[in-house]
């Protein structure tokens, strides 16, 4: 019997074992992507990917340069857009999901349903069909180039409702004798939603200002319609992906992967900090169907 | 075709076949629910349409018949009702909204809807120099059929909206005369504004999303769908020249093969579409099951860090999608860090065309994908792995189950059952999954064995309707695609979100 | 006034006038946008500020856009009627330009002066029918060899080139699978490409890539079409164990490397590849190649383009918008263009300056551009797309080691085709 739990334990010890290196393995390739841009954003050496892994000379000029260069790349202008575009884009957002997300949980009306599916489908259109329409409907407000950080923020959060999905799912499992009690106290459905559900929404809240604040660092498609060639005004997305362009690339690329830490960094310290409800979010809202 | 078997029969099964007959059932069933849908889903919808517009006809018919002078008068000069008795702010904003609607139909509204049916007949002037005097004679652009087609239907959607608002105005208005005929109080604007708090509270909150919705996402996919039903191409560009309505011409050229403008569009297609499905299900497939591979790894009793190993996942979450996929491209360049390390340890002489050959690229990109996808597959499921209860796996252990019997009878199926729908989310996604190919491979390379209409042996078909509007300016025929690809997607989801049979039966696993 | 009025009701009736304040407040200075490739911009920028010196009264402060000359085309198809008002283009977008309005015709005056100042296939390069469209300023966009005088000689056939490459441990590079490279063997040979166009599209296509092939001295082959003689030199080339096919990236990566024997490009690597060539930096035009089919020897021809200014018609100053793109393309212009970047000048009075003379890569190019080259017309998105397709094809049968000579001849059937259908 001893041998036997023993001969367990060995065996327990060499899965044990093996998963570890697994999950080693796993990390290296999982990490090695950034530990290869956080290499070439210091590396000193001019061009593309050189034919050796670590760079021979370590600097920070790619970084000095970064902020310090205004022709032809302005990135410290095109990082503070992009800041405003997402703080603006953050708050509205988040207000506009959990608002739709709540009135779909809570509250009872007749269009409930059909509007539940209507966003669901309209979630599945190829959203560069709309770009033409959408650019000329700001056109039309005048709000492109000059005023194009207004217009993308409108196109960003126009369709923010229809990610009421994980929010609303959220929202479902709060108890409703919650409401009930406070509604028989003579509460308006107005201050149940602030003072009662809100408090204790916390997770998805933050879950969601984190979400909405990462989405736009990442946007190029229509920020790149919007500008008109106008260099200055680019986001960082469209910026960065200017540096990639065949032309620019040899000359640019360490300048990228500078560029590339410095807005990563900021949104991934920020995400460690609130990963816990990320994760509270994700899990909550998704998995019920 | 697709019977359901015995409920005995059902039960019969052990939990994984009940998981992939639901499953299997649930695809197979996908015809017949389109069908359904057209035959059952659709003119119900429609039929409620249609009652609710008789409703509407049948208070307003009472309000002309019953109504006294005053709720008359604001069937033209909206609010008027209201205003004279005495529901002041109620009744202003229904007359301010009626001028701004006549003052835009004015200005700007009807000027556009007049061109609607024949999309503009102005042709631009080319600015040029007088010859005579020398002079620079501006350039005068004509009617641009886009713009006119664009607001067109923004106009409609105002009207729509203001004969709403119309009907409302004369609801109310008759609603207060008959308070004030039975004696009773009306209600002023603080109750008005009490009522919009709590019992009519959704109609506060979901005013300004659902604007948005409208203009931001249902305008243009209704701009989208008319230009389906144009020529607009290369030939028919605005500003410079005009497109028009050609009816079903576009739905023709593409089920008889025959676009102009692209050669080989039909063996494109074709080809385009098994990648696409050959695509969603691996990549779907292969996210989800490593996803909750390294999951249960991870929660394995006895793993220590969990929380390292999961941070380190976690970040390409953090990370903006477009930068590490920027990066994947460089990295799996012929010669990029990958080859390279190869190559300088000896390992190939070579480079391995990772992105530049069309099968090995499509590996790379699925293996790309999963180093996107997996963090959140594995997040997901973590918190579902501990809701597993611990007896199910004990007796397995009894029984003398290993660890890969044991997932596969218990966590797999577990999963499957409490993920379906993620997973057919996942799967709609992935079929429309622009950025990773796009910025990958962009779609190539190009199909060798002939030009096809620019379509590469990566594209998606995704990302070839991008192509077609961009290269090859196909705008009225990739509407055509996209209206269709969007019926499918729609209708898959409609009815697995609506919750299916095969999603409901599934209540009584365990 | 009414389009303002317009414009604030739409506002009002889109977002209940959240906005409207904003685009209200439009309008400040009057702005003119630039358009230049990000290489050219810190000269670009210098020659508007000279500009303004000069002409004080001008009225319009500049901005500027990173739009390269290749990407013209599709920065403003979006929306002509936005965009610079004075942009560089190459001559191949000439028509597409054209078409969708974005292009105003020259005055008299400056077709004139253009004409006497610059070289004649740099001017025409900007005519549709009797009308010139754009100010030359560039006449270097094509393709032709660098190469390290220390393993190379200029005299060398293409094998040759090759195998030296191949002895000295060194590499050449060149991009077998983009649609721009693709064809020069086929010209090489004697192919030609001519589109007939009707607005934008084309209308007829006619090309003799199945005629017979012609040698440099003149005879033609008695067996083999040009598009098999240039298709097969493409494979060998492509399969030849010294080649790497690439594009600028993989210039300077083999850079990096110390591993660059020759490199086919262009002059915009000029100033890369001198730094890393130093002494033994050296160009010339693409050397002639021994057919392997034949045994006879074939030229090898590039394109040839030009780079030119336009202006905007959709820009409401368009009197403004012709004295900038006028001075940007002047002599003195150009000639501080190639002080800042090299660059080959169109003006034939800055062509002949020695320091212009002297310059290694542009002496190559002129080589290049006197009886190897063909000049890149406006072509449509079809002949890229079937020669990128073929250059795949290549590469597919190098990976995969599948090539058969009869393989060749059926692609090339279907390339012939692809090249010429029209819609």
């Amino acid at each position: 019997m001893a041998k036997k739990l023993r001969s367990k334990k060995a065996a327990e010890r060499t899965t044990n074992a093996v998963i570890y290196i697994i999950l080693i393995v796993i990390s290296v390739i999982w990490l090695f992507p950034f530990f290869f841009l956080i290499l070439q954003s210091l590396r000193g050496e001019p061009g593309l990917t050189p034919g050796y892994f670590w760079p021979k000379k370590i600097t920070f000029d790619n970084y000095i340069k970064l902020f310090t260069d205004k022709t032809p790349f302005d990135f410290w202008r095109w990082y503070g857009t992009t800041l405003t575009i997402s703080v603006v884009v953050t708050i509205i957002q988040t207000t506009i999901t959990l608002v739709t997300s709540y009135a779909l949980s809570r509250l009872r009306f007749k269009m409930r349903k059909p509007l539940m599916n209507l966003m669901l489908v309209l979630g599945m259109f190829p959203g560069f069909m709309s770009m033409t329409a959408l650019y000329f409907l700001l056109k039309l407000m005048k709000l492109t180039q000059d005023f194009g950080i207004v217009g993308l923020i409108l196109v960003y959060v126009g369709s923010s409702c229809m990610g009421y999905y994980i929010s609303k799912g959220f929202f479902d499992t709060i108890p409703r004798s919650l409401d009930e009690a406070a509604r028989i106290d003579g509460a308006s459905r107005h201050v149940v939603f602030l003072k009662i559900i809100l408090p204790l929404a916390k997770p998805i809240i933050i879950y969601t200002i984190l979400t909405s604040f990462m989405a736009p660092w990442g946007e190029f498609m229509f920020a790149s319609l919007i500008f008109s060639g106008n260099t200055k005004y680019f986001n960082v997305a469209v910026g960065l992906r200017e540096m990639l362009q065949r032309e620019n690339a040899p000359k640019y690329f360490t300048r990228f992967c500078a560029g590339a830490v410095v807005i990563s960094l900021p949104i991934t310290i920020l995400f460690f900090l609130l990963q816990r409800y990320y994760v509270e979010g994700v899990t909550g809202g998704s998995v019920k169907g | 075709m697709t019977e359901r078997i015995s409920e005995l029969e059902y039960l019969k099964k052990t939990a994984l076949q009940k998981f992939a007959y639901n499953f299997t059932y649930f695809f197979k069933s996908i015809p017949q629910k389109f069908i359904g849908f057209f035959k059952a889903v659709l003119p119900a919808f429609f039929l409620r349409i249609w009652l609710v517009i008789k409703g509407a006809g049948v208070t307003v018919g009472t309000a002309a018949k019953n109504g006294d002078w005053k709720t008359r008068v604001s069937f033209g000069v909206m609010g008027f009702s209201q205003l004279a008795r005495g529901q002041i702010v109620r009744g202003a904003l229904f007359l301010l909204s009626e001028i701004a609607f006549i003052f835009y139909m004015v200005c700007f509204g009807w000027s556009q809807l007049a061109l609607f049916p024949s999309l503009g007949y102005q042709l631009p002037e080319r600015g040029h120099y007088d010859e005579a005097t020398g002079a620079w004679v501006p350039q005068v652009l004509g009617h641009n059929s886009q713009l006119i087609l664009l607001y067109s239907i923004l106009t409609m959607l105002v009207i729509v909206f203001f004969v709403f608002l119309w009907y409302e105005n004369v609801k109310s208005g008759y609603a207060a005369q008959e308070l004030q005929e039975a004696r009773r109080k009306l209600p002023t604007a603080s109750d008005d504004v009490k009522e919009l708090l709590d019992g009519q509270y959704h109609k506060t909150l979901l005013a300004l999303p659902l604007l948005g919705l409208l203009v931001f996402t249902i305008l243009p996919i209704i701009f989208m769908i008319f230009v389906a039903f144009t020529n607009y191409d290369v030939n028919h560009q605005p500003p410079m020249q005009l497109f028009d309505w050609v009816g079903f011409d576009n739905f023709a050229a593409l089920f008889s093969g025959k676009v102009s403008g692209a050669a080989n569009f039909g063996n494109a297609f074709g080809r385009i579409l098994l990648w696409t499905i050959i695509w969603a299900v691996v990549a779907t497939f292969s996210c989800y099951l490593v996803g909750i591979i390294v999951a249960i790894m991870i929660n394995k009793k006895g793993i220590r860090f969990k929380k390292l190993w999961r941070t380190i996942l976690i970040m390409t979450i953090a990370v903006p999608q477009f930068i590490s996929l920027l990066l994947m491209s460089q990295i799996f360049d012929n010669e990029g860090i990958i080859n390279i390390m190869l190559k300088n340890w000896g390992w190939i002489d070579k480079s391995i065309p990772f992105l530049s050959d069309g099968n090995i690229a499509k590996i790379t990109i699925i293996f790309v994908n999963m180093w996107v996808g997996v963090p959140f597959t594995m997040l997901m499921v973590t918190g579902i792995l501990m809701n597993i209860p611990e007896d199910l796996y004990e007796s397995a252990r009894i029984d003398g189950a290993g660890p890969v019997k044991t997932f596969f009878t218990i966590t797999l199926p577990y999963m499957l059952h409490v993920t379906t729908p993620y997973l057919i989310t996942q799967f709609i996604g992935n079929l429309n999954n622009f950025n990773v190919i796009y910025l990958l491979t962009g779609g190539g390379p190009l199909m060798s064995e002939g030009a096809s209409g620019g379509a590469g042996q990566t594209d998606l078909l995704i990302t070839w309707l991008y192509k077609l509007i961009m290269d090859q300016k196909l705008y009225g025929i990739a509407s055509v695609i996209s209206i269709i690809m969007f019926i499918i997607t729609a209708v898959i989801s409609l009815v697995l979100y609506n919750r299916s049979n095969a999603v409901k039966n599934e209540e009584d696993f365990m | 006034m009414k389009k303002r009025i317009i414009s604030l009701l739409a506002c009002g009736a889109l977002t209940a006038g959240t906005v409207m304040g904003l685009s209200a407040c439009g309008g400040g200075s009057k702005k003119m946008l630039v358009w230049g490739p990000s290489a050219q911009q810190e000269v670009l920028q210098q020659m508007c500020a000279q500009f303004l010196e000069e002409n004080p009264d001008f009225g319009y402060e500049f901005e500027f856009g990173v739009v390269g000359e290749g990407d013209a085309k599709s920065n403003l198809e979006k929306d002509p009627t936005t965009g610079a008002a004075v942009y560089a283009y190459a001559n191949d977008q000439l028509i597409d330009l054209y078409s969708m309005g974005a292009l105003a015709e020259l005055p008299q005056s400056a077709v004139e002066k253009i004409k006497a100042d610059n070289t004649a296939e740099s001017v025409e390069a900007g005519k549709i029918g009797d009308k010139y469209y754009g100010y030359p300023y560039q006449a270097d966009n094509g393709f032709f060899m660098y190469y390290d005088s220390s393993i190379i000689r200029e005299d060398m056939k293409l094998g040759e080139v090759l195998d030296a490459c191949q002895d000295a441990g060194k590499y050449m590079i060149y991009q077998v699978g983009t649609g721009w490279y693709v064809g020069s063997f086929m010209y090489g040979a004697g192919g030609t490409y001519e589109v007939e166009w009707n607005g934008a599209l084309a209308q007829k296509i006619n090309t003799n890539f199945d005629k017979k092939a012609i040698d440099i001295n003149g005879a033609a082959s008695d067996t083999y079409t040009i598009a098999e003689i240039g298709g097969q030199a493409l494979y060998d080339l492509a399969k030849h164990d010294a080649l790497v096919n690439g594009d600028d990236k993989v210039v300077s990566t083999y850079i990096g490397k110390d591993k660059l024997g020759a490199v086919i490009t262009g002059t915009w690597n000029a100033t890369m590849l001198r730094d890393y060539l130093g002494d033994h930096y050296a160009a010339t035009r693409l050397p002639d190649h021994v057919s392997s089919l034949d045994g006879r020897t074939y030229s090898w021809k590039s394109f040839a383009g030009y780079k030119l200014y336009g202006v905007n018609p959709n820009f409401g100053d368009v009197e403004k918008a012709q004295q900038l793109a006028a001075y940007l393309s002047s002599e003195a212009m150009q000639e501080k263009r190639f002080d800042a970047v090299e660059v080959g000048p169109s003006n034939k009075k800055v062509a002949a300056l020695d320091k212009v003379k002297n310059n290694i890569a542009l002496a190559a190019i002129n080589k290049q551009f006197d009886g190897y080259s063909v000049t890149q017309n406006p072509m449509p998105s079809s002949y890229w797309s079937s020669m990128e397709s073929f250059g795949t094809q290549v590469i597919e049968w190098v990976d995969k080691g599948s090539f058969t000579y009869e393989l060749l001849q059926k692609r090339l059937e279907t390339l012939i085709s692809d090249l010429t259908a029209v819609s």
